[in-house]
């Protein structure tokens, strides 16, 4: 029988975890399940509120805990050491998967192993439905083409979320750790890592969304954002450089438009205007379609 | 039933992150890019996260084979896409960096610069961005880099040598002919942390305040299994293997071959390797008529089989660092003859015990030549020197060497929890 050690960071969301667990225990996938829960320093309540969840769940769980917060990376770096099962799932605190994912997502892993293939060098990813508050939700592709590092950083066709993830224990463990100087977009840069270093993301074949994200801005720091985007840019610019240099004015207008709406959505108009300002001069040719698709949309 | 349980403790070698440096490695089958990719993909087993950086123009992978989860990164950008007035100011740039070897000062560290500034900044930035626990800098040029480059934070710098430490740094023949480079070379070596060299001569050679940072780091010496050793079928072949350079003085057994081929029909000599002397060396062996006899085999993956099959090692190298082939021959039972005066080759070849050393005075080809008759003459002493070949290669095995490298990176402190 197959093992899997579910990995969930959490943070002062007992009810989001409410959510994540009970989506986990529904899945239809009948291979052994344990739940690892690194509680990343939640004050006493909130705790108290995990302890009792993890207590009142039929599937094994094993509870940790930082003394302190200590961010997403170092939270995550401490669910890989706790990894004992040869494969390995992730799921965010407040995130949903719908019954079939593992399932699915094992399916797939069978089909490249009959074809001859290297398991340890695939991450399954899936499609998603992203639901924004207040707002239905959306079905998003996710697109595993080729120049795959080229796509997460646009992050259109590709995003790299790991909660959608199946994979090996060995496969994570060969992408390294989690880059502690990124509060935001670590698994951005753990992504790339992975595809750099000879691995591959690919999806199950025929299936629709396989989980719920549930996305907002509100709180998120719009300058934070536009400083983990210019690490990464950094730490990989010899590879980003090669897809030549509009490729290079796009990820940084795309940046710099992304810290705008996190401004935008925090109501801080003034960050906001400077960072749109910046995108355009990254990009003003990016800029004026960008804007001339906005009037023709207002238009209609 | 749940099982909600405290933190464990994790405790065991730290886990680094850690950049290996190499100037060039498209498509490069040399020794010191074969160890430096065998230690890379050795340290990521172990759990290290490992990036190897090349500063090059070729675009191609690395000739070795990496490890899943080894990155390599080339820090220079590819030509394609720079601006055209860009790429003709490189041109220019490299045009007087091929025309104009050596010249005067103070129009030397104007070249310097604009052959060696670009590796060095992009290196800086590099480090910077991914701030590694440690460098490892292979070779002069990459360590030249290493040791200028300023990333804003206390990184471990780490120079590993691959060769004897006259050549590297007084031989105007090898890397940048420019005195002022070779000043620089050694001048910038107390910036580093540790120097890795191959032997123990090796580190005495250095200056005293040098030699405390100088630790000997040999290449790991896969040991090659006995059942293989026992079904080795060894028949009337002397083999030699490396680049065909000047250095590996293929010229000189290819002579020696002539003086004594007639006395062994039924012997032959088969040399693996490619190298810029190629068309030289066949033209030599077709003018000693032995065509037939003495052979350019060009490259082999399959290499072990050959040491398995031949009969003797015949490495008249002038000069060598840790030469990978007489490891892997004495690995594989099979007796060497080098000259006595060869470094790395004296040191690992026990004259009498696991093969022979040429003397050196005299008529080195006459020399080679008498110590080749002698062995290919007497079953008995070839089996008796190929037999203590493999246990001469024991300190070398790969867990001491990997060992011994965690060791060196600061990997064996232990940690305590997480």
């Amino acid at each position: 029988m197959s093992r899997l050690d579910v990995l969930m960071p959490h943070f002062r969301d007992p009810e989001g975890l409410a959510l994540s667990l009970a989506s986990v225990a529904g899945q239809s996938w009948t291979g052994d399940i344990r739940i690892i829960i690194v509680d990343d320093g939640s004050p006493g309540a909130d705790f108290r509120a995990v302890e009792a969840l993890a207590a009142a769940q039929e599937l094994p769980v094993v509870l940790e805990r930082n003394t302190v917060n200590r961010g997403r990376p170092y939270t995550r770096n401490r669910l890989l050491d706790a990894i004992d099962s040869p494969y390995v799932a992730w799921l965010d605190a407040g995130d949903v998967w719908y019954p079939a994912k593992i399932e699915k997502q094992f399916e797939q892993f069978s089909r490249l192993r009959l074809a001859g293939e290297d398991i340890t060098r695939y991450w399954i990813t899936c499609h998603y439905d992203w639901q924004w508050t207040g707002r239905k939700p959306r079905l998003i592709h996710q697109d595993t083409g080729e120049r795959q590092v080229r796509e997460l950083m646009l992050g259109r066709k590709l995003r790299a979320y790991l909660w959608t993830l199946l994979g090996t224990a060995e496969s994570f463990r060969a992408a390294g750790r989690f880059d502690e100087r990124l509060p935001r977009l670590q698994d951005l840069d753990y992504f790339l890592r992975f595809v750099l270093g000879g691995g591959t993301l690919t999806v199950p074949e025929k299936t629709r969304a396989l989980c719920l994200y549930h996305k907002s801005d509100l709180g998120r720091n719009a300058r934070e954002i536009r400083r983990c985007n210019r690490l990464i840019r950094d730490k990989y610019n010899p590879h980003l450089r090669i897809y030549g240099p509009a490729f290079l004015r796009t990820i940084r207008y795309n940046a710099d438009m992304l810290a705008a709406r996190f401004a935008g959505n925090n109501g801080e108009r003034l960050k906001q205007l400077y960072y749109m300002g910046s995108a355009v001069a990254d990009h003003p040719k990016r800029a004026v379609g960008a804007m001339r698709h906005h009037l023709l949309r207002a238009g209609k | 039933m749940p099982d909600a349980s405290p933190a464990p403790a994790v405790s065991g070698p730290r886990r680094l992150k850690l950049c290996f440096v190499i100037e060039k490695l498209a498509d490069r089958s040399g020794g010191a890019e074969r160890v430096l990719i065998e230690t890379a993909n050795a340290l990521a087993d172990r759990g290290h996260q490992v990036e190897l950086l090349s500063h090059e123009f070729r675009g191609k992978p690395p000739f070795y084979p990496l490890r899943f989860g080894v990155v390599h990164t080339n820090l220079r950008p590819p030509r394609v896409n720079r601006r055209r007035i860009r790429r003709h100011f490189d041109a220019l740039r490299e045009s007087l960096h091929a025309r104009f070897k050596v010249v005067p000062a103070p129009l030397d560290r104007l070249l310097w610069l604009s052959k060696n500034g670009g590796f060095w900044r992009r290196l800086e930035r590099h480090l910077a961005a991914n701030r590694p626990d440690a460098v490892i800098a292979f070779m002069p040029p990459a360590i030249t880099a290493l040791a200028l480059a300023e990333p804003g934070y206390p990184v471990r710098r780490l120079a590993s040598m691959h060769n004897a430490p006259e050549q590297d740094f007084h031989n105007p023949a090898r890397w940048d002919p420019s005195p002022l480079d070779r000043k620089r070379r050694l001048a910038l070596m107390p910036r580093m942390d540790r120097i890795l060299v191959l032997l123990p001569e090796y580190r005495d050679w250095y200056p005293p305040a040098l030699r405390e940072k100088a630790v000997v780091m040999p290449n790991a010496v896969t040991p090659v299994a006995p059942r293989l050793l026992k079904r080795a079928g060894r028949g009337p072949l002397v083999i030699s293997v490396g680049r065909l350079a000047t250095v590996k003085r293929h010229e000189l057994l290819i002579d020696a071959w002539a003086r004594i081929g007639a006395e062994f029909p039924d012997w032959e000599l088969r040399i693996f390797g490619t190298g810029p002397l190629e068309a030289a060396l066949k033209a030599r062996i077709e003018q000693a008529g032995l065509g037939g006899k003495v052979r350019l085999m060009g490259h082999t993956q399959h290499i072990m089989k050959q040491y398995l099959a031949a009969s003797l090692l015949a490495h008249p190298a002038e000069f060598e660092g840790f030469p990978l082939a007489v490891t892997e021959a004495l690995a594989a039972g099979l007796p060497v003859v080098g000259f006595e005066d060869c470094s790395g080759v004296n040191r690992l070849v026990r004259d009498g015990e696991n093969g022979l050393l040429v003397p050196a005075a005299g008529d080195r080809t006459e020399n080679f030549a008498a110590a080749l008759t002698g062995l290919m003459r007497d079953e008995t002493r070839r089996r008796s020197l190929g037999a203590a070949g493999p246990a001469s290669m024991m300190d070398y095995t790969p867990d001491k060497v990997i060992d011994l490298w965690e060791d060196v990176l600061g990997a064996q402190q232990m940690e305590a929890g997480t």
